[in-house]
């Protein structure tokens, strides 16, 4: 989830609410927005947006939501008029197929402002863009760009690949190429992957580089306190995702002007942006019941105060509510409006018996009533140490963080023989059992591992368990000679129960022994364990 | 008869004539208070008599005490005599008070006089009569001269006798009187001869610790297990279980996920490769695209295709929805799920989750707030309160909070009701559905008072000895 930070003094100045220095009252202020505020140190708060409320991703948003649920202002409506930049992505990468763009004009922007906008810019596109890949984000002072910009009929940017060229990237003092700016500036050393060397994605005016996307800008035409005119591009490579995010950014720019007009840019090819769809739902009473478990009077009003518009029983969504798909989205607005901790709460009695397999749990008592200890081990292991124990191939991550931990256990005996290891030092002596899941190319499967180590252990210390659980649970036994890993060749079996192949036990070769640093002898075994309770006839 | 070895050592010193009950105490080097059961024994049996009575009798006095450890004066004016005579200044300086004590003492026994401020002894005279006092002392005897100098005085005392009975005579001449076994672990044929009868249990000294018989236990976390599933279980609830890999078609795309959302990141999810997944469902697939591209605009079945180790349980309530369909009903699963995370102190990569659907056609969100209710009464867990949530498959959603004895309110009841887009994608109709999902390891440490989730997840025998008995299990109910 996003973690945001804002200055309550620009959060008040933006909606006109006083708001609470006391933590307690600004958690349960942002919870209704299913924010969590996570500090506040004196004029500065943190907080961590949920994931679909993109809109909450920078101050505007937030100023503007509170606002609305105090009554300070109604649900604005943004409308994009005419004008007349034109958008050319005619000759786009093929990578990265799609720009779009809009226009926000009349902005009076400060430091802190401009903070918000990069800080809303970097979060959307971490959250909806992948991490850039799909939805990357641009800004530019339209009249650095050209202070006639305004005067022109069509005024032309263009969205394309070119093979080389140069620009003086932000914050840097001097003209880099295309192929600098992704080896020397931090942003070209994060995102460098996303570009095709030789098919460099850049926006330009009349020849003057504006962009390397989605990597860097360059510093000529950057956002400044003094800039009043911006154009906003999104480049990516999924247009819906592209489109709600421009939605959502332009609605938040517009926030920074006291009067603003939003303007939209001909996409050529693909028409015009941005969006600012107000979608339309429809609800009853009825429908909120029905999830919410009870009425909930005068919902429209709770709709309301989450800046939701009622109109005629539909309700009309704002473009910058991107989270909002279907009526149950609506209801979860109008209980938190309502307050989570009003709502009703109430047992529903159940129809039908409980149950659960006990078996496990019984066995587990059963080697308890043997003297033996319970361990747990982890399912994922050393990769290394399976293929070494065992000989074969376990089932493996594909990107593992540690290497004990790399693979898959398709058995228990890795797990028994660490258990030995982690315990030598204190005890001389370990007898100990797990019931626990393993996992080989097909499925997961439960097994039941016993381990016995300490001096003179031999294969007389599990076969004397194997035979308890033989006498407790009445099966047919049989045992055959065993040859395989990580045994000592004829002092180990498979353990044949009611016919079918249950396990395996033996006495640890001491090569295995010795490679992981284990002193004393170890003797262990694996079973099946719903092979104990098998039926004997038939 | 056999006597136990006390009562044996008591008969022994009365058999040649009656003795004092403190004389015998000290000569076995036990207190007076030990004889007395054995002596009272003993009496029962008829083989002594105990005599109480009073005796006047000499004690030695405080003085007579002091003396017996110190040099008395005329001792002491002995040392330093280098012939028969010392001044009297002299005398002073070396005995203090005790001088006029001498002189006194000589003058009345007629064994020295005063000439020219000096003593004058008469030194073997002397020697003699310091002698017999010392003899005196030592012994105890009421000599005339202890007396005359207050060393003793006249006591009444209450004396225990202990005389042997005519039986005891006769029994011990004809060697019926033996001393019996002592007894410091029972044995069948001890048991069973009956030799117990006569023989004596040594005493255990219970100032000596014993030694530890070390538990065997269901493994901590097991334990907390057992008892979460007997509480599910009264609440209605079937136990289910699932694979642990499977498509992030399951994992993530039916939960509504989107394929470009972070969290299905590789920094975030394992991904596995050596594993033969079972034929995907491609009814759930074409649905799953549908509602995808209606959502996001975007989906793409080979990332739905690639298979992980789960990173929740829901995986395992999806697919029951998907294979059960519609009903009254209600299941869980609690067991392990995978992150990519470096295990330390709060993270693991390897961790539990309990998670449960409770399907039907009335069911609503007061009843999912209510369910948390009372599992968290069932669990003794407290007090809940509740925030509004975000999770991509749930609408609306909630995360619950329970106090921790610690650290305060603690996250531990994320839920929600299932969107209809999901429901549609495993194919359920007409129903809804209560989803949660609980974070079980945070309650099972709280539970068992760990701070560290690796002393949680152990094979560590120490550890797992000494972590504390959940409190569940010790409540009463």
């Amino acid at each position: 989830m996003p973690v945001i930070g804002v200055k309550l003094w620009d959060l008040e100045r933006l909606s006109g609410v006083r708001l609470p220095r006391d933590k307690d009252e600004l958690t349960k202020l942002l919870a209704i927005f299913k924010a969590e505020l996570e500090e506040l140190n004196e004029d500065e708060a943190v907080y961590e947006a949920a994931h679909d409320r993109a809109d909450l991703f920078s101050a505007e948003g937030l100023a503007r939501a509170i606002a609305i649920y105090y009554g300070k202002r109604d649900v604005p409506v943004y409308k994009a008029t005419k004008g007349n930049v034109v958008l050319d992505i005619t000759e786009a990468p093929k990578y990265r197929p799609y720009a779009f763009g809009a226009v926000v004009r009349n902005l009076e922007l400060d430091d802190e402002a401009i903070r918000q906008l990069f800080q809303l810019q970097e979060k959307l596109a971490i959250s909806y863009g992948n991490k850039r890949e799909i939805v990357s984000i641009g800004l530019y002072d339209l009249d650095a760009l050209d202070p006639h910009w305004y005067d022109k009929d069509r005024f032309i940017i263009k969205y394309k690949a070119v093979s080389e060229g140069k620009m003086r990237p932000l914050g840097y003092d001097e003209v880099m190429s295309f192929e600098e700016v992704l080896e020397r500036t931090q942003k070209g050393q994060e995102y460098g992957h996303l570009v095709v060397k030789g098919q460099y994605p850049i926006f330009e005016h009349e020849g003057k580089v504006m962009s390397l996307a989605p990597i860097l800008n360059a510093e000529d035409y950057k956002v400044t306190e003094s800039t009043r005119n911006v154009f906003v591009d999104v480049t990516g490579t999924i247009p819906e995702i592209m489109l709600r995010v421009l939605d959502v950014m332009v609605t938040s720019i517009a926030e920074r002007s006291p009067e603003p007009i939003i303007e939209k840019v001909e996409v050529l090819g693909f028409g015009e942006t941005p969006r600012l769809r107000y979608k339309e739902l429809e609800i009853e009473g009825n429908d909120i019941a029905e999830v919410a478990g009870f009425e909930v009077p005068d919902y429209e009003r709770h709709l309301k105060r989450m800046g939701l518009m009622v109109k005629d029983g539909k309700v009309i969504v704002p473009p910058f509510r991107i989270d909002i798909f279907d009526k149950v989205d609506l209801v979860e607005d109008v209980l938190a409006s309502y307050g989570y901790q009003n709502l009703p709460r109430e047992a529903l009695a159940p129809t039908h018996w409980g149950s659960r397999d006990p078996f496990y749990d019984y066995l587990a008592r059963v080697m308890i009533g043997m003297g033996l200890n319970e361990v747990f081990n982890f399912v994922l292991v050393d990769e290394e140490l399976v293929e070494d124990l065992l000989g074969t191939k376990p089932v493996k991550i594909l990107n593992p963080r540690m290497k004990s931990y790399s693979a898959a256990r398709p058995s228990l005996i890795p797990s028994l023989l660490l258990t030995v290891k982690q315990n030598q030092e204190k005890f001389s002596r370990i007898e100990a059992f797990e019931i626990g899941p393993v996992i080989d190319s097909e499925k997961t499967q439960w097994r039941l591992g016993t381990v016995i180590a300490g001096d003179k252990v031999t294969l007389t210390d599990v076969g004397a368990v194997l035979m308890g659980l033989k006498e407790l649970f009445r099966f047919e036994l049989e045992l055959k000679r065993y040859d395989g890993k990580p045994f000592i060749p004829g002092r180990a079996a498979k353990v044949i129960i009611n016919k079918r192949e249950a396990g395996v036990m033996g006495e640890v070769h001491p090569e295995y022994l010795v490679k992981m640093g284990i002193r004393y002898p170890v003797a262990l075994m694996e079973l099946d364990p719903d092979s104990l309770r098998a039926p004997l006839h038939g | 008869m056999k006597l136990p070895e006390l009562h044996f050592e008591i008969v022994k010193r009365v058999i040649e004539g009656s003795r004092e009950v403190d004389k015998i105490a000290k000569e076995i080097g036990k207190k007076k208070e030990d004889l007395m059961r054995p002596l009272a024994e003993l009496e029962k049996e008829g083989l002594v008599r105990v005599v109480r009575e009073t005796v006047e009798a000499y004690e030695l006095s405080q003085l007579g005490k002091r003396y017996l450890k110190e040099k008395l004066p005329e001792e002491k004016l002995l040392d330093i005599l280098s012939d028969s005579e010392i001044d009297l200044d002299k005398l002073k300086e070396e005995l203090g008070k005790e001088s006029g004590v001498l002189i006194g003492l000589v003058k009345r026994l007629g064994l020295g006089r005063i000439e020219n401020k000096k003593l004058v002894v008469n030194v073997e005279g002397l020697k003699e009569y310091a002698r017999r006092v010392r003899e005196c002392l030592e012994r105890g005897e009421p000599c005339e001269e202890l007396k005359k100098r207050g060393f003793i005085r006249k006591e009444k005392l209450a004396k225990m006798i202990v005389e042997p009975t005519e039986k005891l005579i006769e029994m011990w001449k004809r060697g019926e009187i033996e001393k019996a076994k002592v007894i410091t672990a029972l044995t069948s044929e001890i048991i069973e001869s009956g030799a117990w009868k006569e023989a004596e249990f040594k005493e255990f000294d219970l100032t000596v610790e014993f030694p530890v018989r070390r538990v065997k236990r269901r493994h901590p976390l097991m334990e907390v297990h057992e008892h979460v599933k007997e509480v599910l279980v009264s609440m209605g609830f079937e136990e289910v279980k699932g694979e642990y890999i499977d498509y992030a078609l399951w994992n993530f795309d039916v939960l509504l996920v989107p394929q470009f959302h972070p969290a299905r990141s590789e920094t975030d999810v394992f991904y596995v490769s050596g594993a033969k997944g079972k034929p995907i469902e491609e009814d759930v697939m074409k649905r799953t695209e549908v509602e995808h591209k209606r959502m996001w605009g975007y989906w793409k079945a080979e990332i739905a295709r690639r298979l992980l180790l789960r990173t929740h349980t829901t995986v395992v309530t999806a697919r029951t929805l998907y294979s059960r369909g519609g009903g009254e009903y209600r299941v869980f699963s609690l067991d392990r799920v995978f992150r990519s995370e470096t295990l330390d102190p709060t993270h693991s990569m390897e961790f539990h989750q309990l998670e449960g659907i409770v399907v039907g056609k009335e069911v609503t969100f007061k009843h999912l707030l209510g369910f948390f209710e009372e599992f968290a009464k069932k669990m003794g867990l407290g007090e809940v309160f509740f925030k509004p949530a975000y999770f991509p498959f749930t609408e609306p959603s909630v995360e619950g909070f329970i106090k921790h004895p610690k650290v305060g309110w603690i996250e531990v009841f994320p839920g929600g009701m299932f969107r209809p887009e999901m429901l549609r994608i495993v194919g359920l109709e007409g129903y809804k559905v209560a989803a949660w999902g609980i974070g079980i390891d945070r309650i099972a440490m709280m539970l068992l008072d760990l701070d560290d989730i690796r002393e949680l997840y152990t094979n560590d025998l120490d550890v797992i000895r000494r972590t504390k008995v959940p409190e569940l299990v010790l409540r009463r109910r």
